[in-house]
């Protein structure tokens, strides 16, 4: 394809520096899927794929760097003892394995297309994105960190590395996602993270992604399922108000409607999974 | 502004001049690893498929320059002078090619599969196999060629 110059970054702030001496169709590159898939000439990319390639355990914190693929999410078995497999149960439902040893975490969220499907398990751990700006550096939670369908609070700037905090050890967290094929992009995807006071959802986190313009929480259903008893009709109502929450579109893969409708679905299968305790799918 | 690329393909470590908006399937291809083919240049149909370091990509869409330093593998690389590898020669035996469009690329997904999993489920076979299109095979025939060269690599590092 048409790139004027390559240029590899050894720093994030050599990044953001190379970034702003690019001209105007100057791109940072992770994992490279999506910006290949597209044709269009650009002026420059800015390589952070070695930079930003690494998964940390920082005391009770997870560290994802942003150039890490989604392979490597895959394989971190202390990643998958604590989240229960979330992010592992995400992680093998994406793409083809020749795609999940090139797409990147930080390439998925820094996109910011409305089906991430990294988006809803990052959302329910609370996730935090490391983001460098040309003079400092900044955290903004993921929660805030999409602006529109293909838009991020970015800009310029680049997104280094996220960071959540292990769950309790007796969250119950779920991911599910419904696809044409198996690793096709989602139609609807979600997960729920429940944290249980005896019998009741002390706190439940619900997010839902493709079925609005950016990936969100649905914080209506959660605030109706605080201090309650997670049953059958609870979960179902709770379903329904994150089902009133979204904003669909129709396009190739589902209509508006059918999306609504699997929205409300998954939603009632994530939190029944995330009610009982059990970890991904 | 055009680069300098060193890496190692099939072993033997090779400089290539390339343009910075290369992809790595567009270069072996020049360079003449005819079995890297290029079918989508979308990462859709999988039979650009290569290893890097050991891992499956598709080639389309990692530009040339990522490889600096990388170790490449293809289907030029498989076999042992004139000794097919096992992979090759049960896919011969089970009937498992026959455009042969896609094949380059499934040899390569199981041979990754094999590296890591010598005794893979039928399930592991078919979730490796799942990245390339092939529209002629039905994948039956490449799945019990899988199989047959995991049963056969088995019997000889006995």
């Amino acid at each position: 394809m048409a790139i004027r110059s390559f240029h590899r970054a050894a720093t994030p702030e050599e990044a953001v520096r190379l970034l702003r001496a690019g001209g105007a169709r100057t791109f940072y590159v992770a994992g490279g899927t999506d910006l290949l898939s597209s044709q269009e000439p650009l002026d420059a990319v800015v390589s952070v794929r070695e930079a930003l390639r690494y998964l940390r355990r920082e005391e009770a914190e997870f560290v994802v760097g942003a150039s890490a693929t989604v392979s490597m999410v895959e394989a971190w078995e202390e990643l998958a003892r604590a989240d229960g497999g979330l992010l592992r149960s995400c992680a093998r439902d994406f793409a083809t394995w020749q795609i999940r040893n090139l797409a990147t975490i930080g390439g998925n969220l820094a996109s910011a297309v409305p089906s991430a499907d990294f988006a809803p398990p990052l959302l329910v751990l609370d996730a935090r994105c490391v983001v460098q700006g040309t003079e400092d550096r900044r955290e903004v939670p993921l929660s805030e960190f999409f602006a529109g369908a293909h838009e991020s609070v970015l800009g310029a700037d680049l997104l280094v590395e996220i960071r959540f905090e292990e769950p309790a050890p007796r969250s119950g967290l779920a991911w599910e996602k419904i696809g044409r094929t198996d690793g096709d992009i989602a139609i609807v995807n979600a997960a729920a993270r429940i944290d249980r006071d005896g019998k009741k959802c002390r706190e439940a986190r619900l997010a839902l992604g493709a079925v609005a313009p950016t990936p969100f929480r649905a914080r209506e259903a959660e605030e109706f399922l605080r201090g309650k008893e997670p049953d059958a009709k609870t979960i179902a109502r709770a379903a329904e108000l994150a089902a009133a929450a979204a904003r669909p579109i129709d396009d190739q893969r589902a209509s508006a409607a059918y999306r609504k409708a699997m929205g409300e679905l998954l939603a009632r299968r994530v939190l029944a999974a995330a009610a009982e305790g059990r970890g991904g799918r | 502004m055009n680069l300098d690329l060193h890496c190692t393909v099939n072993g033997e470590p090779k400089s290539f001049r390339i343009a910075p908006g290369d992809r790595l399937s567009e270069v072996l291809r020049r360079e003449g690893y005819f079995s890297v083919k290029v079918g989508c240049s979308t990462g859709d149909c999988g039979t650009c498929t290569v290893l890097l370091d050991g891992e499956p990509i598709v080639s389309c869409l990692l530009l040339a320059a990522e490889a600096e330093g990388h170790e490449i593998l293809t289907v030029e690389g498989l076999a042992k002078g004139r000794e097919l590898h096992p992979l090759q020669k049960a896919f011969l035996d089970e009937g498992a090619v026959q455009c042969g469009f896609c094949t380059p690329a499934m040899l390569l997904a199981a041979k990754a599969l094999l590296d890591r999993d010598p005794d893979p489920s039928e399930k592991a076979i078919r979730r490796s196999l799942a990245g390339t299109l092939c529209r002629c095979t039905g994948y039956e025939n490449p799945v019990r060629a899988v199989q047959k060269a995991a049963e056969r690599m088995k019997e000889e590092a006995r």
